[in-house]
């Protein structure tokens, strides 16, 4: 009994861990799909770029730029698919693809049928963030699919935000 | 028999730098000299000497700072094809994956419409050893294929003086004019 116990918690988180990785792999698939589309325009940069910066020493002395570069550094990748047709039916499929188990919507912007925004976020543990969606869609309008893949930590995000509004508070106290 | 094994292994190093660029330099062969082609290839040290004569004559410091990056360059290739036959894209396409079986890493991919864009780089030791620029457009073809040994260090001391130079350029601007003494 103590075996097949065993042998049935093992095939399950197999059957999980293969889950997981077709749902990973979905959104890529959909990106894998479209990436010969000539309707689509594709933008894709590799997380070796981000990590390029990661391993440069440089000297920003900027509060705001230190911010972003912190925000970026453990970025895998950026990929952005978008085309001016058929605006609702990519939105409508690519939203049919994934995973709500996997994906928490962070936010819905609707208006009527014209216009469809959501950002969803697949989360990696406290405080960090390990994909980032934008999706956005409607009748008339364009398909965008952005995707930011890596660890994104919500508290370097947060000091990010800080430093722009403190660049903004000196610039009113400036003028 | 260590001395064989040395020579061995000193002289497998340039071939080791061949292998990985053996695609690249099969594909530039392979098209350079089609019709309406036209390449041609630039020597590392017609680059270093055409810099230090340009960083005499240029006033602009923010240039001057920038050509200190081209003594990292050791050769570069450039090839154009105005009509897209003479380059295949299936080819091109190809070159891409070999290149990426080859230590090549995609840093930046760009396709709209009927115009693509590949920045390939090979990294390694945080030294960019090759840069590989490929625009396929509807109508022409470009490849700019560069040598380096480009330590990333020595990126990040330029883009910090750039990044000095442009600081000290607000701070000028941004200095309140003195007015002089009224009599």
């Amino acid at each position: 009994m103590k075996y097949l116990t065993f042998f049935f918690v093992l095939f399950l988180s197999a059957g999980l861990s293969t889950v997981t990785q077709a749902q990973a792999d979905a959104i890529s698939k959909y990106f894998s799909k479209y990436m010969d589309d000539e309707r689509f325009t594709v933008v894709y940069i590799s997380g070796k770029m981000f990590e390029m910066f990661n391993k440069m020493d440089i000297d920003l002395n900027d509060e705001e730029a230190e911010a972003i570069l912190s925000v970026v550094k453990d970025m895998k990748g950026l990929r952005i698919l978008t085309t001016e047709e058929g605006g609702q039916k990519f939105y409508d499929e690519a939203l049919s693809i994934i995973n709500k188990n996997e994906y928490e919507t962070l936010m819905t912007v609707r208006e009527g049928k014209e216009e469809n925004v959501q950002f969803l976020i697949k989360e990696g543990g406290e405080n960090v963030i390990n994909e980032l969606l934008l999706l956005v869609g409607g009748e008339d309008e364009e398909f965008v699919l952005m995707s930011f893949v890596g660890k994104i930590d919500l508290n370097e995000v947060s000091k990010l935000q800080k430093a722009f509004d403190k660049d903004a508070d000196d610039k009113k106290e400036k003028n | 028999m260590k001395n064989i094994l040395l020579a061995v292994f000193l002289l497998s190093i340039p071939a080791a730098n061949y292998c990985q660029n053996k695609s690249l330099n099969k594909f530039y062969r392979q098209y350079k000299k089609g019709k309406a082609v036209k390449n041609f290839k630039i020597p590392g040290w017609l680059i270093h000497l055409g810099s230090n004569i340009a960083s005499k004559h240029v006033d602009d410091e923010e240039a001057k700072i920038a050509l200190q990056l081209s003594k990292s360059l050791k050769k570069v290739k450039l090839m154009y094809a105005e009509d897209q036959h003479h380059v295949p894209p299936a080819a091109v396409n190809k070159l891409v994956k070999d290149l990426r079986k080859q230590s090549f890493d995609d840093w930046i991919y760009v396709r709209d419409k009927g115009t693509t864009v590949n920045f390939i780089v090979r990294e390694e030791n945080n030294t960019i050893k090759n840069i590989l620029v490929l625009v396929n457009e509807e109508n022409s073809f470009a490849l700019v294929s560069i040598k380096t040994k480009l330590r990333l260090k020595k990126l990040a001391e330029v883009i910090n003086k750039l990044i000095h130079k442009y600081k000290m350029d607000i701070f000028e601007e941004e200095k309140p004019v003195e007015k002089p003494p009224q009599v």
